[in-house]
Parts: C-alpha cells; structure tokens; sequence
C-alpha cells in the first residue's frame, strides 16, 4: 500500500487494493472481495482528484 | 378516547403528569400491542416485562404522589439493540456481540432513565448497524425494505409500539428508514448527543438519531438527552438550550434553501414531484424560497464518508475479525476489510476533506433558516436483502449539520414518502421550529393500513 500515489488510476488502485487483499487473506477471499475492490478503488481515485489546502487539517470529530 | 399505545410521547407525558394515564397502563398498553404486531414485524429482539412493569408501578406511585423525575416520567422509550443496557443484552443484531451484557447505561440511556423514561426493550439493529438486512418487515408492505440499519425501532415507533425509540446514524441508518417508515427521524449535530456506551460503526461519523411520530417529541427526547459528556470525545461543549422553547418560537415561515443539483438528477420522477409539489404548499403558506448550489467539495463527500466508515470500522472490529471473521455478515465484513487495504494518508485526506466539506456547508445553509431536500431518492425498495440507498442523508451526516425528517406523502403503490431539513450546527431549535411549521402545513400523520 505504500506506493498508492496521488495521481493513480482506478485500474492502478485496483490492482494495489486486490495485492494485498490476497496477501491478508488469500485468492478466494479476494476474489470474492471484487465488487467492493472497485468500490474502494473508485472511492480513493475520487479523494486523489482534490487537493486539500495546505493549511487545512483534519477534522476527526467535528 | 385513544388507545394508551396511540399517545405521542408528549401527549402521554403530560396525561401522566395530569395523572389522567397510569404508567402501568400505558406500558401494559404498549407490551399488547407488541404481541399483537411482533409475529408480524419482528422489530424487538429483547422485551424484559417484568421490570418494565416493576419500573412503571413505581414511577406510577411517585406519579400519584405528584412527583416528577422528569420530561419522560412514565414513558417507555425504544433502544437499538446498540445501545449499552446494564445487565441487559446489547448483541448488535451479531453473533460476535451475541452474548455481550454491558455493565453500564449509554449515557443517552441513564440520561432517559434520570428523566423518567422506561426502557421498553431492544429493537432489531442490522448487524453492528451497517449494511446486512434485518429480519424487520416493512409495516407498509412486507416486500418492501423497512430500511436500516435503525429497522426495529423505525418500525416499533411507525406501528405505535412504542412512541419513541433511539437509532444511530453513520450514513443514513435514522432518517431513511424514518422516511421508508412515514415516521419523524431527527439526528442531531454532531456531538450534541454523547455516543459514550453506543456501539460504534465508526467513531468520527456516529450520531445518535431518535425516531418518533411528531417534531414535537423529536424536540422532547433530544431535550432529554443533550449535553456534553467527558466520556465522549467528540461530545459538544455547546450549551443546551430549551429545545422545546425554541421550536414554538421558530414554528413560523421559515426562509427555506432549495437544491436542485444532484437531488434532482438522483430521484424518481414521482419523489421529485412530491418534493416540488410539497415546496409549493409550503411556499404558498408564506415560506421564502431561495436556490442554492452545493460547493464542490460535495463532490468528494460520499467516498470521503465510505473511507472514513470502512477505516475506523476496521479499526474497531480489527480483534474479533483475525479469530472469528466468518462470523461476520457478508457487507460488514467486506466494508471492515476495505478499510484494512486503506492506506493511512488515504484516511488522513478523507478527513481533510471532511472538514473542508462541514466549512462549506455551513456557508452553504448561513443564508437561510433551513435547506430542504427529498429525503430519499425513492421509496423503500421492494427488496429485502438491501437496507436501501443513504445517498440523500450521507451529506449531512458526515458534515454533522442536524437534520430532520418528516413525511411528504405516500408514493403510488402507497409507499411512504418524506423531505428532509437541515440547518447550522447546533441550531436544533430553529430546525424543529421549521419542521413543526412544514409539518403542520404539509398536514401529513402518516400510519401504515394495518397498525392504524
């Protein structure tokens, strides 16, 4: 997971996310994790297509 | 004369402090009617009778003797199976939680026991409040979804086994299945209700949310349970005013905020009509109108809830997931694993971005008393095995800004319908006074066919 870069594609991300769910928990539990594999990637491209404010922090409970 | 289990909560209230309603009777009244229903509904997991009867027979004495614990005095409240219940049962509709008795009240469970309430029972949760259906029927068609992940208690306060009960909201688990239930859904601003002994989805997105019939009793159970509690961490410091008070000087015209931008696009024809259709009566009765436009920072704010969710889920279930993950439900279980593969920096920027979504929302609402939008993109769905679509309430809740649910009409196949309110952080009061006001002029007390 440590070389996710900002600029990644979905298909990227994807490929990322499913290596290390095999590496977790296996082929068939990846494979069946598929669906939410895109999900995830799809989420984590939308989140790399904003820069944040360089002054902006966290919000955590707010 | 109506049926005790027919009062709303403050109607009940203030007939028990007129000592025209024994406690005895109305939690007598309530349990009928939960075993008349239940076979039918499945929305309560655990009803302890005997103490419910034992706690009424004694408010009911003190009742008598013109002594008042509080606002609820007498009245039986609803809990999702989610909330700690000392010595009581607290299983998260999950195996993994199955036996799990917690030694201590949530804090919004003592604060309803200080005020007089009468914990009624557990209401069916969706598994750890996520995404797995619940065994709950839809009282409005039993092949439709009663929405989750707050199912039982939606579905207890729609068919009047009880007039008040507590969900959670962490996307839109309060105000959707309010509105797929025809009933009233409040969740409040973030850390305006403590979430101390509420088992968590995720700690940064969690809200108490409470489902009731009236905006009057929404008013009235988040007076009871406001405040800032030191075991919650993201407990508000903010003072808490007279809700009530503040509801009946707000119940005016309000200045409303319309969005059309992505509401429109996501609806049903028939849902957009129904909100456009309610917008004109509520405008013909004096409300000013004003378009808004969603910042772009909404753009990232569903996938910024998603990850935050998934992370902080995983994070909570981390140790019960490496020893008895195939105990988990298929959706809880993959979200939490979605959240294992999120890489630390991803978090770190949802939660930025986050923030910068709250400050422009408020921007966003500051012109007006309140923003309306459908309360759902259609009605509840006539499947079973999803708990619905959030999208309409993800907003606000991962903003924190309050909102409100109330019902709007009933969809052809006579499915209910609803918009839902939201205002500044901490101005309940103006957002209640708005939905009491919109309430009253839309005229709508929905009751499904069968539970009238």
């Amino acid at each position: 997971m440590a070389n996710m870069k900002p600029n990644d594609s979905v298909e990227k991300i994807v490929v990322q996310l499913r290596t290390e769910a095999i590496r977790l928990w296996g082929e068939q539990r990846a494979t069946e994790l598929e669906e939410s594999l895109q999900q995830t990637a799809q989420q984590l491209w939308d989140l790399g297509q904003v820069t944040p404010h360089r002054d902006l922090e966290p919000g955590f409970y707010q | 004369m109506p049926q005790p289990y027919e009062l709303t909560v403050f109607q009940a209230s203030q007939q028990i402090k007129e000592k025209k309603l024994s406690p005895v009777d109305l939690a007598q009244s309530l349990l009928e009617r939960i075993d008349a229903t239940e076979s039918a509904l499945k929305a309560w997991v655990t009803i302890d009778r005997e103490e419910v009867l034992t706690t009424a027979k004694q408010l009911e004495e003190e009742a008598s003797q013109g002594k008042s614990r509080g606002l609820l005095h007498g009245v039986p409240v609803g809990l999702k199976d989610i909330f700690y219940t000392a010595g009581m049962k607290t299983a998260a509709g999950s195996k993994v939680y199955a036996d799990f008795v917690p030694d201590f009240d949530a804090t919004s469970v003592a604060k309803i026991k200080e005020a007089g309430g009468i914990i009624l029972g557990k209401a069916v949760t969706t598994e750890f409040a996520t995404s797995d259906p619940s065994p709950t029927f839809n009282p409005w068609n039993p092949e439709h979804t009663p929405g989750g992940s707050s199912s039982g208690s939606s579905v207890a306060v729609a068919t009047k086994t009880v007039g008040a009960a507590l969900g959670s909201q962490t996307g839109g688990s309060t105000c959707r299945p309010a509105a797929y239930n025809g009933i009233v859904g409040l969740k409040a601003t973030y850390g305006r209700i403590s979430r101390y002994g509420v088992v968590p989805v995720s700690w940064s997105l969690d809200h108490v949310g409470i489902l009731v019939r009236t905006v009057e009793d929404a008013a009235l159970m988040l007076q009871v349970m406001s405040g800032e509690d030191e075991n919650d961490p993201g407990s508000a410091s903010e003072p808490v005013p007279d809700f009530l008070k503040q509801m009946s000087e707000h119940n005016r015209a309000p200045r409303i905020g319309i969005i059309s931008d992505y509401y429109a696009e996501k609806s049903t024809p028939e849902v957009w009509a129904n909100t456009q259709d309610a917008i004109k009566q509520l405008k013909d009765a004096g409300a000013k109108v004003a378009k808004l436009n969603l910042p772009d920072s909404f753009k990232t704010a569903h996938s910024a809830q998603r990850i935050v969710m998934n992370v902080e889920c995983a994070a909570f279930h981390e140790q019960f997931h490496a020893v008895q993950a195939e105990d988990y439900g298929p959706r809880v279980r993959s979200g939490m694993e979605m959240g294992m593969l999120v890489p630390a920096t991803k978090y770190l920027q949802a939660q930025r971005l986050r923030r910068q979504f709250r400050q422009d929302m408020v921007q966003l609402v500051q012109p007006v008393d309140v923003v309306l939008t459908p309360a759902i993109p259609a009605p509840a769905p006539k499947d079973r095995n999803t708990t619905g679509d959030a999208s309409f309430q993800v907003p606000w809740t991962t903003s924190g800004l309050p909102t409100v649910t109330i019902p709007s009409g009933l969809s052809d196949d006579g499915m209910p319908l609803a918009v839902q309110l939201g205002a500044l952080p901490f101005e309940e009061g103006k957002l209640l006074g708005a939905a009491q006001w919109c309430q009253g002029v839309l005229g709508l007390e929905l009751s499904p066919p069968n539970y009238t």
